[in-house]
């Protein structure tokens, strides 16, 4: 299991999850329709009331119009990212029991504001363990696909 | 009725890829049932093996989460549009039971034994009773609704419970508090309920916080509790109260009591409204009685606090259909339970996108706390007594109820309800020395107050009332 993301992509990424720290980020990675070709990143409003330092949420209307905005521009949701500050890129048990299985879940450490080790993960149909899944950065992409740059 | 179902890209494999499907159905849940009938493959993703929606799925009909509406019995009309979105959330944050974190908790064969009836309920199960045990609860006022929710969490085994209380145990407490006794009167609230829970269940901790809750230590009390618990009586604690559970993440499991109603509520911010969605500002200091001025049915807490165990045991099991987003209405004369759709304020101040209040503030401030009346509008009891005693000319005036003047009263002294005030002012004299008295001084300093700007500038609050008369003065006087 393999997930590509454009390395302009990877940065942009990055750089979400250092500009909120000390705070967890979160966003959607988008890609083309069935495939795990990550061309786009959107950053979404971490939306949870209490303290946001290990948790995240995402308003659902925001990502409903997200979707529909992915879905006017022939793309996908192939996953979700996130920022773990000053925490090891797995996911908690928090975050797989809230997983869904269609997507895939990029967690990027944070240790004191700069972004480090990320890895992505995919849960299983039942939510109860998540494999990890390669992830491949490549160059080129994702300007000569013809995709607009950020919604 | 023909609507439109709307599915998430991701999901798309499993519709052929249709993005928008035409449906015939009346309700929700007929609609969601002939989706999964077309397309099978979706059915485990929004069904769990129970046939249960499952909980991180959001049906929205035309943008409203239905969960505000009649869930999946919410009916259907033409053109109306159902959303299925995914509900993402996670985060580094480690639950109590989290492996990682903390050692997976074992029972022992005599507990094993008391929890039988928990453990042979798949709804509970080993799982369930693990999560219990795991679990803490911080109850806030071990009063009325403290007593008895305490008593049931105790009971059924939440690993640790917290009690707020800095009150001692009066005579006036016993008929609805049943965690105490005639021998307890004078003792902490808080010491003497974390003795009876032990006793209950010795398998648990308990946590005696003698403190009075304010900005200054909420965060970190509240903090290291997983679930909220409010049985507080007053409205500077409640919204602190609410005000640190959404600052902190937590829900606060709501319940108050008032004569023969209470009502009931999960305040949960991350998924739902809190009270200040609900109630966005105190009512104006003195309109609302409290339980010692208006009184209380002694069961109704019972029940109340009861309603509150069982939604905390719920939101710790992660089971059923917590009341976020619902408020309990429940009657005890007509016997009736109503419940009222409660929506998250878009403009709430502390849960709202934008909030405003961003810490804890001053709750006696926000809530306009009635400012005590000047040294030169109040009269003690013994002093009152002493002018008496002297002969002085005062009249005496009586603003409580009739029938609580029959119980007991100042000789001598004119009964004027403070409703009827008004209307009778014109029976009152200007010149003469007036001294209001009532229950336990609350609703005679807003007559003193009303009096004063009437002109009559000799009239003079009882401090503390005819109860604090009873006790400082005159002890034959009946307490009540």
């Amino acid at each position: 299991m393999v997930i590509r993301i454009g390395r302009r992509t990877f940065e942009e990424i990055h750089a979400h999850a250092e500009s909120t720290y000390p705070e967890e980020c979160c966003g959607l990675l988008i890609a083309s329709s069935g495939s795990k070709d990550v061309v786009d990143s959107v950053k979404m409003r971490n939306a949870f009331t209490g303290p946001k330092h290990d948790r995240y949420h995402i308003d659902p209307l925001e990502l409903f119009k997200a979707d529909r905005e992915v879905a006017r521009r022939g793309l996908t949701i192939a996953g979700i990212y996130h920022s773990h500050p000053d925490y090891p890129a797995t996911l908690s048990k928090f975050d797989v029991e809230h997983s869904f299985p269609w997507y895939s879940y990029v967690v990027v450490s944070v240790p004191k504001g700069e972004a480090g080790d990320t890895r992505s993960w995919l849960p299983n149909q039942e939510r109860s363990s998540v494999a990890e899944e390669k992830i491949e950065i490549h160059d080129g992409m994702p300007a000569d696909n013809g995709v607009s740059q950020k919604a | 009725m023909t609507v439109t179902v709307i599915i998430p890209t991701a999901l798309r494999q499993h519709t052929d890829n249709e993005d928008e499907l035409k449906l015939n159905a009346r309700n929700v849940s007929d609609a969601l049932k002939e989706l999964v009938t077309a397309f099978p493959n979706l059915k485990r993703h929004l069904y769990s093996e129970s046939g249960r929606l499952r909980s991180f799925i959001n049906i929205y009909l035309n943008e409203e989460d239905i969960r505000y509406k009649e869930g999946e019995s919410t009916a259907l009309k033409d053109g109306d549009t159902l959303m299925i979105i995914p509900a993402v959330a996670g985060g580094a944050h480690a639950p109590v039971d989290d492996e990682e974190h903390g050692p997976k908790v074992s029972f022992s064969s005599s507990e094993f034994a008391r929890y039988s009836r928990h453990l042979i309920m798949p709804e509970v199960g080993l799982e369930g009773q693990s999560r219990l045990k795991s679990a803490s609860v911080l109850i806030i006022g071990a009063g009325g609704l403290g007593t008895p929710s305490a008593t049931y969490l105790a009971a059924a085994g939440v690993g640790r419970i917290g009690i707020v209380d800095f009150d001692t145990i009066e005579k006036s407490n016993l008929h609805r508090q049943v965690l105490y006794t005639e021998q307890d009167i004078g003792k902490s609230k808080a010491d003497i309920a974390r003795a009876r829970l032990l006793e209950i269940n010795p398998n648990i901790k308990v946590e005696a916080h003698k403190v009075r809750l304010d900005s200054s230590n909420a965060l970190e009390i509240l903090g290291a509790y997983d679930v909220i618990l409010d049985g507080t009586d007053n409205f500077p604690t409640r919204y602190l109260v609410n005000d640190a559970c959404v600052l902190l993440g937590k829900p606060n499991v709501y319940a108050s009591i008032f004569r023969f109603e209470g009502q009931a509520s999960v305040f949960y911010a991350r998924e739902g409204p809190c009270y200040r969605c609900l109630y966005p500002e105190p009512p104006p200091p003195g309109l609302v009685p409290s339980c010692a001025e208006g009184g209380v049915l002694g069961v109704l807490p019972g029940i109340m606090g009861s309603i509150q165990a069982a939604e905390a045991i719920d939101l710790i099991l992660g089971k059923g259909r917590p009341l976020i987003g619902r408020l309990v209405l429940f009657d005890a004369l007509d016997m009736t339970f109503k419940e009222l759709k409660l929506r998250k304020n878009p403009t709430c101040s502390i849960c709202g996108p934008n909030p405003t209040v961003k810490q804890l503030i001053d709750y006696e401030a926000f809530c306009g706390v009635e400012e005590e009346l000047g040294a030169e509008f109040e009269v003690s009891p013994k002093a009152l007594k002493e002018q008496i005693d002297n002969g002085r000319d005062v009249v005496l005036l009586d603003v409580r109820e009739p029938f609580e003047y029959e119980i007991a009263h100042l000789n001598k002294a004119k009964l004027i309800p403070l409703g009827q005030l008004a209307a009778h002012v014109n029976e009152l004299d200007t010149a003469r020395p007036i001294v209001v008295y009532c229950h336990m001084g609350s609703r005679s300093a807003q007559a003193v107050r009303f009096l004063n700007g009437l002109g009559f500038k000799k009239a003079k609050n009882l401090k503390g009332g005819i109860k604090a008369w009873g006790n400082e003065v005159d002890p034959t006087i009946q307490m009540y």
